[in-house]
């Protein structure tokens, strides 16, 4: 049997169970069904019936051995196993018997009293048997897991805690590793399907270890068994997770290394231990600390698409910042040879609450367009070099309270400006090469715009 | 009377128009039911499975909009611009020790080579305290807005492969390049230019050929567009005596007319490159000559980069990619040939060649970072500055002789480039190599990690980014490639 000797071969069968335990259930309603068929329409389904209760009987008894094969690995929880175990065999008595009582059922009178309670309990014990397998192959929290709240608070599970994505208040645990964790490794690391005897699932079990002790020594990493298992060869036996599921990314993996060898806290927050950049990076990737910009935190509608359309007619190309986004970006080249009138504009205006991109750079524009851009509320980066902006047109853009990003060189503008520019408190960056300002006005605009780089040429 | 021709004529005049169709039934009807099933299948075309929705990309809010791609073709000396290696100097001109070699294959040297300091000196400068050396002097005063990579690796020794790694992900021809992915992916921003455009300087192409700007297997329209330096930027691009611009526009509107019924009936995605193709030629006869004319510049600009009208320069170049990507052109590529610095010759060593080199786009490369930058262009182009590989710590000795002059061998496991705006930290140093600089040791970067980053900095996640072709989505970054978040603003 040498074949044999490096497999375990009882888990080789036993693992066959999750895929044919499917085949008694389903001859088991089948029977059911055609018995109520047989109701309704009043036609004689008895043998197929009897046939489909004796292939239920016949599938649960290999179900069985190869469910007990599946169980010697152990690993699982004792009482749900428990349960599972006997629902199942009582099933295939049940079956068999029903089988028998099918082909006889003309002769004797008691069976047919009892044949249709038997039924019932059979059907019963069909959920039973099934949930729990369920239970024990994906964990008890697996069915309800996205479940709403008023559901998981019938079944008597605690409400999700609404994960806190915000860096300085975010827990490393509750917040980070956790959900790592309850992701990757606690569909077999659970309370019901604890393998090597290692459950993920909260501070008391990780720290209590599995089969092989621990596995996390806090502070170090490289020591800790767990940390070792998710940095192996992915086709190493020994590696997590395993059977094939989806491993942890680079990311997770390092948050992991960060949390051991800081000492692995259940109960710090993230900003309690040592954070570098690179961290924060890997936090952003997991979801805690993005933050998220003024367009990014716009929930818009999206614009129509003939308006689009009617748009693009005039001229202008306009598409989404991104992907599916609301949010619209808007060029007009300069190789246009119409300049933008105040008709092309008012069309534009129709989509001004999403347009949050705009460059217009290179297209000279009259005065009586500028002052209408001043409407394009959400409008966070304006690119308007060598556009023939005037100190006049200058003044729409106070009422642009979110401009982060405004390019206006090579424009005629002079220190008439600035007392506009002044306003735009938000801005980043602002470019002034190749206009009139003088080197005071600049100045000046730095002492108020404190948080903006002002390019003024090199 | 003869027989044979009698008998031939009764053949012919029994078998009728039927016979044929009847014979033929099988062949012919298989064809219509090939056309019925699906007219594209027969012409290569397969419009279903590849038809990016345009909606789609970027994926996220992207940090750049175009890409400006420096190659320095022959692979510049790592050692001799930005990786100082002080202990290099102390181990000049003793044996190479033999753990070095072991296990290990050169283009060139041989049995045990001697090991070569820099022949340069360095300084720090900027706020960053960045070294780099003298041969860089006009890249030195920009070195806050640039991070330095110095762990670059890659897994080929020799030119033309590595060229083809680095700009199509596989180091065999017939990937597309990374210039043809983006303007597959996300398109041109100027309908009368090309979206991708290649310049090329140094009196050479470079290795590769010109695969390293090829469509590989998506639609022909998205290979890059290059431009000549002198004549017609564009071979053709002018009309021919005695045709005129509406004649012009009708014969390509009667041909386009042609090709779209053409496409109706057979669903070949080629036929539309086609008329794209024409359309966008019919446009460049306009955009091109005046995109490509330097002399539109102002004086004191073409000074700041050193471009002079008419020359096949790198600084010319430069100057015509700032010209392009302030068009909305999506994606530039420049390549200056010459950097093979082996020390067989006076104009490939590294004290006088590499010089000469240096002196070539020292100028032209921080002048177009600081036009890009006072323009606000910086924000969202980025730029990428580097060779397709490094250059060996130890000196070249082909054929285990001693060479004429000082030069390095090809070398893959530590190299380092530039990178600048598109949302790239400005003023670091990034990986660190060990103290000769022959292996990275800290936060390697791999060619196909370069490449994951400039395409997340455009809005792409590189791992969605595919297209299906002989049975298979294929990606830039084929199975690899993480972006490097640490370069990252």
């Amino acid at each position: 049997m040498t074949f044999f000797l490096e497999t375990n071969i009882y888990q080789f069968f036993g693992r066959f169970h999750a895929m044919l335990v499917h085949l008694p259930i389903g001859f088991i309603i089948l029977a059911v069904v055609f018995e109520m068929l047989a109701l309704k329409k009043k036609i004689d389904l008895n043998r197929a019936i009897s046939y489909a209760f004796l292939a239920g009987a016949l599938s649960g008894v290999l179900s069985i051995v190869l469910g007990l094969m599946l169980a010697s690995d152990g690993g699982y929880n004792e009482a749900t196993l428990n349960i599972h175990k006997w629902t199942g065999i009582t099933m295939t008595m049940i079956a068999f018997l029903l089988f028998f009582m099918k082909r006889k059922q003309k002769t004797r009178l008691w069976t047919q009293k009892s044949y249709p309670v038997l039924v019932i309990i059979l059907v019963a014990l069909l959920f039973v048997a099934g949930h729990n397998g369920g239970n024990l192959t994906h964990g008890s929290d697996y069915l309800l897991e996205h479940a709403p709240n008023p559901i998981r608070a019938l079944a008597g599970m605690e409400p999700i805690r609404e994960r806190v994505t915000d860096l300085d208040e975010a827990l490393v645990y509750e917040d980070v590793i956790h959900p790592i964790f309850e992701s990757k490794c606690n569909v077999c690391h659970n309370n019901d399907k604890a393998k090597g005897d290692l459950l993920l699932t909260d501070a008391e079990s990780i720290l209590k270890g599995g089969k092989n002790g621990n596995v996390i020594v806090a502070g170090n990493a490289n020591e800790s068994e767990l940390y070792r298992r998710v940095t192996l060869n992915p086709t190493h036996k020994e590696f997590m997770p395993t059977e094939g599921r989806t491993p942890l990314t680079n990311e997770e993996t390092m948050l992991v290394q960060w949390w051991i060898d800081e000492g692995a806290h259940f109960d710090k927050k993230v900003v309690e231990l040592n954070l570098t950049d690179r961290i924060k990076a890997y936090l952003r990737d997991v979801g805690i600390g993005l933050k998220k910009t003024f367009i990014e935190n716009l929930d818009l509608k999206k614009v129509d698409g003939k308006v689009i359309e009617a748009i693009q007619a005039e001229g202008f190309k306009i598409k989404p910042v991104s992907g599916n986004s609301a949010l619209l970006e808007v060029t007009y080249s300069s190789y246009n040879k119409e300049p933008i009138t105040t008709n092309k504009l008012e069309m534009l205006l129709k989509a001004k609450t999403n347009i949050v991109w705009l460059d217009f750079s290179g297209v000279p524009l009259n005065e009586d367009v500028v002052p209408k851009l001043g409407q394009l509320e959400n409008l966070v980066a304006l690119r308007m070099s060598n556009s023939n902006l005037t100190d006049a047109g200058i003044k729409a853009f106070e009422s642009l309270k979110h401009l982060e990003y405004l390019n206006l060189y090579g424009n005629p503008i002079s220190d008439a400006s600035l007392e506009s520019l002044q306003k735009l408190k938000g801005l980043q960056k602002l470019y002034l090469w190749k206009t009139n300002v003088s080197d005071e006005g600049m100045k000046s605009l730095k002492a108020y715009l404190e948080g903006a780089t002002i390019v003024s040429g090199l | 009377m003869d027989l044979y021709n009698e008998a031939q004529k009764r053949k012919l005049e029994y078998t009728t128009r039927r016979h044929f169709l009847k014979k033929c039934s099988t062949g012919l009807g298989g064809i219509a039911l090939a056309s019925l099933m699906g007219p594209q299948y027969m012409f290569g075309g397969n419009n279903t499975v590849n038809s990016l929705d345009p909606g789609s990309l970027p994926h996220f809010l992207p940090k750049a909009k175009r890409v400006i791609y420096l190659h320095m073709a022959g692979a510049p000396s790592q050692l001799e611009l930005f990786d100082y290696k002080p202990a290099l100097q102390k181990l000049h001109g003793l044996d190479c020790p033999q753990s070095l070699l072991e296990g290990k294959r050169f283009a060139f040297i041989q049995g045990v080579p001697k090991m070569l300091g820099p022949q340069f000196n360095f300084k720090k400068y900027g706020q960053s305290g960045t070294y780099v050396s003298d041969a860089l002097p006009h890249f030195s005063e920009i070195v806050d807005d640039v991070a330095i990579v110095k762990s670059m690796h890659t897994d080929e020794f020799n030119h033309a492969p590595a060229q083809l790694l680095l700009q199509t992900g596989s180091p065999r021809s017939g990937r597309p390049s990374i210039g043809a992915w983006v303007t597959y992916g996300l398109g041109s921003e100027n309908e009368n230019l090309p979206g991708y455009m290649v310049l090329v300087s140094g009196g050479k192409n470079p290795s590769a050929g010109k695969n390293a700007w090829g469509s590989g297997f998506l639609p022909s329209e998205y290979q890059g567009v290059q431009c000549r330096n002198s004549g017609d930027p564009i071979l053709y691009v002018s009309n021919p005596n005695g045709m005129s611009r509406d004649i012009r526009k009708k014969s390509l509107d009667a041909i386009n007319e042609i090709n779209r019924s053409q496409y109706k009936e057979f669903n070949d995605d080629e036929t539309l490159s086609r008329i794209s193709q024409y359309e966008m030629a019919f446009k460049m006869q306009v955009s091109v000559p005046d995109v490509m004319d330097v002399s539109k510049e102002p004086e004191y600009i073409r000074d700041m980069y050193g471009a002079k009208q008419g020359e096949a320069s790198f600084a010319n170049n430069c100057l015509l990619a700032r010209r392009l990507v302030e068009q909305g052109v999506r994606f530039v590529q420049l390549y200056h040939w010459g950097w093979d610095m082996h020390g067989d010759s006076k104009a490939t060593s590294l004290n006088e060649g590499l010089k000469t080199k240096c002196g070539e786009v020292d100028q032209p490369m921080a002048a177009l970072v600081k036009d890009l930058k006072q323009r606000g262009l910086l924000d969202d182009t980025l730029v990428v500055w580097g060779g397709e590989f490094g250059r060996t710590p130890m000196r070249e000795n082909r054929g285990g002789r001693i060479m004429p002059y000082y030069g390095r061998d090809h070398h893959t496991e530590a190299y380092s480039i530039w990178m600048a705006g598109g949302g790239i930290k400005g003023g670091i140093s990034y990986g660190e190599t060990d103290e000769i600089g022959y292996y990275g040791v800290k936060d390697r970067v791999h060619i196909h990690d370069l490449q994951a980053t400039i395409l997340n900095q455009l809005g792409i996640n590189h791992e969605k980014f595919t297209y299906h072709f002989q049975g298979r989505d294929f990606r830039l970054t084929d199975v690899h490639g993480r972006v490097v978040k640490d370069l990252l603003v």
